[in-house]
């Protein structure tokens, strides 16, 4: 499948989320920029991985876009349209195209309700044919690998891959284009992740989706994703096709992101980028470029101006002075 | 050579409301001294239990039921609660995972550490308040020094800040810091690094890494991430449902893995190096741990499996030098 | 047992592995039980007084006045000649029928607003709440007796005396819970599939606070049987000649020093075990409904 041909389904310009900071009932003390001016853009059947450590918004953006979580600014284009014009009821209308996938099984499932119900609820909301509803769910469960003996179930008599499963099938209820998935198999066993991480890839090709896939994981995020960004306490400052980011990681951070991961393989011998310092929290984040205080290739522009993203190489972007 | 810490036969059960739950059912190992062990498994093949048992840190429902734990030369399953807290922190130490609950919010890291030292290298009991001041000066100087052994930044400011007031990061420094407080024998991380960033990681394995080069001790990983085995480990054992399925040298392990079961797992993990369509999958899921099946654990999920292995369990068999695997595959069917 | 595929199978192996599971709690608590039989006595002594109690309890019969108990009279005769024991009996209905309609609709009004507050927040909840905090820093009981006082006496009064001094706190809990079932996954889940409030609401936040309801509701069955008898004692609630235990209480209180001792003792005895049933109820209930200790 030729992605570089399709167009684009999503579509982010410059989002911004800020979070205030509340110093008694009425004052705002500061705020936390979880997510500080990010652009992207997912084509039609394509994958695209965001990765970074904690603090660097991915998961606010997955919620951004979805508009769970109301952005302070910026554009949010979906098949054309500008989804943040739209009002609550007519959002709930393109709700159906997109949808998510969390990252804890147990916590996204009401802990009251059977299985059966919950894989409905989607079709109950929109207005689906009571009578056909069970045959559909049947339909759906088995898209995923369940059987209908989990019917009556209750979420917490499930195994966490079962889980997962269901809200799988709960998010492929309405046909959606494109699913956010936020760490959905952070939570999970190694032998379970790969069946979910299977199941994904199956369903992507089979029902023609588009993923946004979150992890902080680089090794399962390279499996699943065409193109990969990374994130770095807000902004996005790599962002390429998945080999080719792999092959020839241009940022500093991405880097050491990719020479910090435990390598299953005793006699790899590889050249380790320990970055010195913790991560800074969002609230101040470092003047100019935001990894200068960490990056041991800093001048001194980087502390004083913040890097554009700029395309290095074909739909390679990267936000460095260096380069 | 001796080793420093020897498991024979443990078995510990949980007794709960559904049955009798076997956490661990004959499991035998061995630990030298300067060399590192990793324990490896997914949820619920009893790797945390192990490490703890090793401190008797077992609560009821769950009971050390069978087996010895040697270590330098006596069974610490004999010794009587009194001697065992003198080992705890001191002979033996253990780093949790989860760096937030396992630090008192309400007392500074400095009072904490300095709890430890005087704990174990002084005895003040009954001295005079002003003694008890002076030896806990020391001993926050004391903690001061450990800090900076794990290559904490700003120690002497870090001895006055509550737990709240670090990053996890910083706070699992100093947890290994109170670990490596008395000088301990054997050192036992319980995914001491998975709730932490991986660049995070990265800076505590290093520091692993010349703490086991300085000082020469022993320790356990138990982990379920294969990256960070075949990085710190000198032998790993893999365990399933509550036996070790595999042990050997680190090497050998990932060049021939032998147990079908350790093979679906390196398979089913994404690799940063490798291109893959599709995930090998092992079918089905490890069930729950109070009706287990006859003979081999792993054996309704296995591809292999024959008769043999439904009668009864395998023992562990020598397959080549320091490589032993608990399987039907190669041999043991007499 | 072999996992059954019809809907009826089902839902039939559900509910017995939940009775086992709640059989097993129930022996780990064995007061429980005890105020699970105090409680389902209480309601079927109600539910049948007019069968069992062998005697009219308002007919008088002067003749038999102030007698000690026998074989007769087993709980003795007040000073109109009423049998006690059937005016106990029949009391039962009184207290108890009372009680749940004043925590009944105390519930409904409380959670109903609590909800509301909780949901939406901001300055609805503000006033919602302030306004129960007005409430609740009277004491109830005093309450209670101003608003009675106010509306003059009777049964029907002091039951809206009592929801009234009672509704906010129950808003309180479920308000509380709200705030929390708000921000969990799942209620993101349904809003990221389309739900609309309304639903969110119904389906999804208040289920999931129903447990320390259950709990503070039948705790306070017990209260409320209290609070209206403690009404009645002081004048405010039933009146004579209708048989309640507080009533019965007071008018027993000048024959204590001449000696009749039966005539506060049965119904003081009642009241006490009533209360008493279902507060160890309660207390059980809140152990068992706090999910998964095994």
């Amino acid at each position: 499948m030729n992605l570089q041909a399709a167009k684009n389904l999503l579509e982010v310009k410059n989002l911004k989320k800020y979070f205030p900071i509340k110093a008694g009932i009425w004052k705002v003390k500061g705020y936390i920029r979880a997510v500080d001016g990010i652009s992207f853009f997912v084509r039609e059947g394509e994958t695209l991985g965001l990765v970074g450590e904690s603090g660097c918004g991915k998961t606010t953006v997955g919620r951004c876009i979805l508009r769970l979580i109301e952005p302070t600014t910026g554009e949010i284009y979906f098949d054309g349209q500008n989804i943040m014009k739209l009002n609550e009821k007519d959002m709930r209308k393109y709700r159906r195209y997109m949808q998510i996938v969390f990252q804890d099984p147990f916590a996204s499932l009401n802990p009251r309700k059977k299985i059966i119900d919950l894989v409905a609820e989607p079709l109950v909301v929109h207005g689906f044919s009571k009578n056909k509803l069970q045959e559909k769910v049947i339909e759906l469960l088995d898209s995923v690998g369940l059987g209908k003996e989990l019917f009556f179930r209750f979420p917490h008599e499930l195994s966490g891959g079962q889980r997962q499963r269901v809200c799988i099938a709960r998010a492929l209820a309405l046909n959606p284009k494109f699913i956010v998935l936020d760490e959905p198999t952070s939570s999970l066993d190694v032998s379970v992740q790969a069946q979910i991480l299977n199941l994904l890839k199956e369903l992507r090709w089979k029902l023609s989706l588009s993923y946004l896939f979150i992890s902080h994981n680089l090794s399962v995020v390279k499996f699943i994703s065409n193109r990969i960004a990374v994130m770095y306490l807000g902004k996005i400052v790599e962002s390429a096709d998945s080999k080719e980011l792999f092959t020839r990681p241009l940022h500093p951070y991405t880097q050491a992101l990719l020479s910090s991961i435990p390598v299953p393989e005793p006699n790899f011998i590889k050249k380790r980028v320990i970055l010195q310092g913790e991560i800074p929290t969002a609230t101040a984040p470092p003047s100019g470029c935001r990894f200068h205080p960490r990056c041991q290739y800093a001048q001194p522009i980087c502390g004083k101006k913040e890097p554009n993203l700029i395309e290095e190489n074909k739909d390679h972007f990267v936000a460095c002075h260096l380069i | 050579m001796q080793p420093l810490l020897s498991i024979k036969n443990l078995k510990v059960y949980y007794y709960t409301y559904e049955g009798i739950v076997k956490a661990l059912d004959n499991v035998n190992l061995n630990l030298y001294p300067a060399e590192v062990l990793g324990l490896v498994g997914e949820t619920g093949c009893g790797k945390s239990t192990l490490a703890l048992s090793i401190l008797r840190l077992i609560q009821p429902p769950g009971k050390i039921v069978e087996g010895e734990i040697i270590f330098k030369g006596q069974n610490l399953l004999e010794k009587t609660e009194e001697e065992m807290r003198k080992i705890r922190g001191k002979k033996i130490s253990m780093v949790f995972q989860d760096p937030s609950t396992y630090w008192n919010p309400v007392f500074t890291i400095g009072d904490q550490i300095s709890e430890t030292i005087i704990l174990h290298k002084y005895s003040i009991e009954g001295s005079s308040t002003l003694f008890k001041k002076k030896i806990k000066k020391v001993a926050l100087k004391e903690a001061v020094d450990l800090l900076k052994k794990v290559g904490m930044p700003h120690p002497e400011k870090v001895i006055n800040q509550y737990p709240h007031e670090l990053s996890g990061g910083m706070k699992q420094r100093a947890m290994i810091a109170l670990a490596l407080a008395s000088k301990p024998d054997l050192v036992i991380l319980d995914e001491a690094t998975t709730a932490l960033d991986v660049t995070i990681q990265a800076q505590i394995l290093e520091l692993l890494s010349d703490i086991k080069k300085q000082m020469g001790l022993s320790m356990i990983i138990v982990t379920h991430d294969f990256g960070i085995v075949a990085e710190m480990c000198d032998h790993v054992a893999v365990m399933y449902a509550g036996v070790i399925v595999e042990y050997s040298a680190t090497k050998k392990l990932f060049k021939n893995p032998l147990h079908p079961y350790t093979r679906g797992l390196l398979s089913a993990i994404p690799k940063l190096h490798e291109e893959v369509q599709e995930l090998a999958v092992i079918p089905g899921t490890v069930g729950n741990l109070i009706d287990l099946p006859t003979g081999c654990r792993f054996h309704p999920r296995c591809q292999h499996a024959k008769i043999t292995c439904t009668r009864k369990p395998p023992q562990m068999i020598e397959v080549e030098p320091d490589h032993f695997v608990a399987c039907f595959l190669y041999g043991g069917s007499n | 047992m072999p996992a059954a595929n019809n809907k009826i199978g089902q839902n039939l192996e559900v509910y017995f592995k939940k009775f086992r599971y709640y059989a097993y709690l129930l022996r780990r608590n064995p007061v429980t039980v005890v105020g699970m039989v105090i409680t389902l006595g209480l309601f079927f002594v109600a539910l049948f007084s007019p069968w069992i109690a062998p005697y009219n309890p308002i007919e008088q019969n002067i003749a038999i006045r102030l007698q000690p108990p026998t074989v007769n009279h087993p709980f003795g005769t007040d000073e109109f000649g009423r049998d006690i024991l059937s005016r106990v009996l029949w009391g039962s209905r009184l207290s108890l029928g009372v009680g749940i309609l004043v925590v009944i609709i105390s519930l409904m009004i409380g959670t109903i607003l609590g909800a509301v507050a909780g949901f939406l927040g901001g300055l609805v909840n503000e006033v919602i709440m302030r306004t129960a905090d007005l409430f609740l820093s009277f004491p109830s009981l005093i309450l209670a007796v101003l608003i009675a006082a106010t509306l003059g006496p009777g049964q029907a009064n002091t039951m809206i005396a009592l929801v009234v001094s009672w509704w906010p706190w129950y808003t309180r809990i479920v308000q509380a819970q709200v705030l929390t079932i708000k921000e969990s996954r799942y209620v993101e889940s349904a809003k990221a599939i389309g739900a609309g409030n309304i639903r969110i609401i119904v389906h999804h936040i208040l289920p999931n606070c129903v447990s320390p309801i259950i709990v503070q509701a039948t705790m306070d069955f017990g209260y409320a049987i209290l609070a209206t008898s403690t009404l009645s004692f002081i004048g405010l609630g039933a009146q004579p000649p209708t048989p309640e235990w507080g009533l019965m209480v007071s008018e027993g209180r000048s024959y204590i020093v001449s000696g009749e001792w039966w005539m506060i003792t049965f119904p003081g005895l009642f009241l006490m075990v009533a209360v008493l049933g279902f507060l160890l109820l309660g207390d059980g209930l809140c152990d068992i409904l706090n999910p998964r200790l095994k």
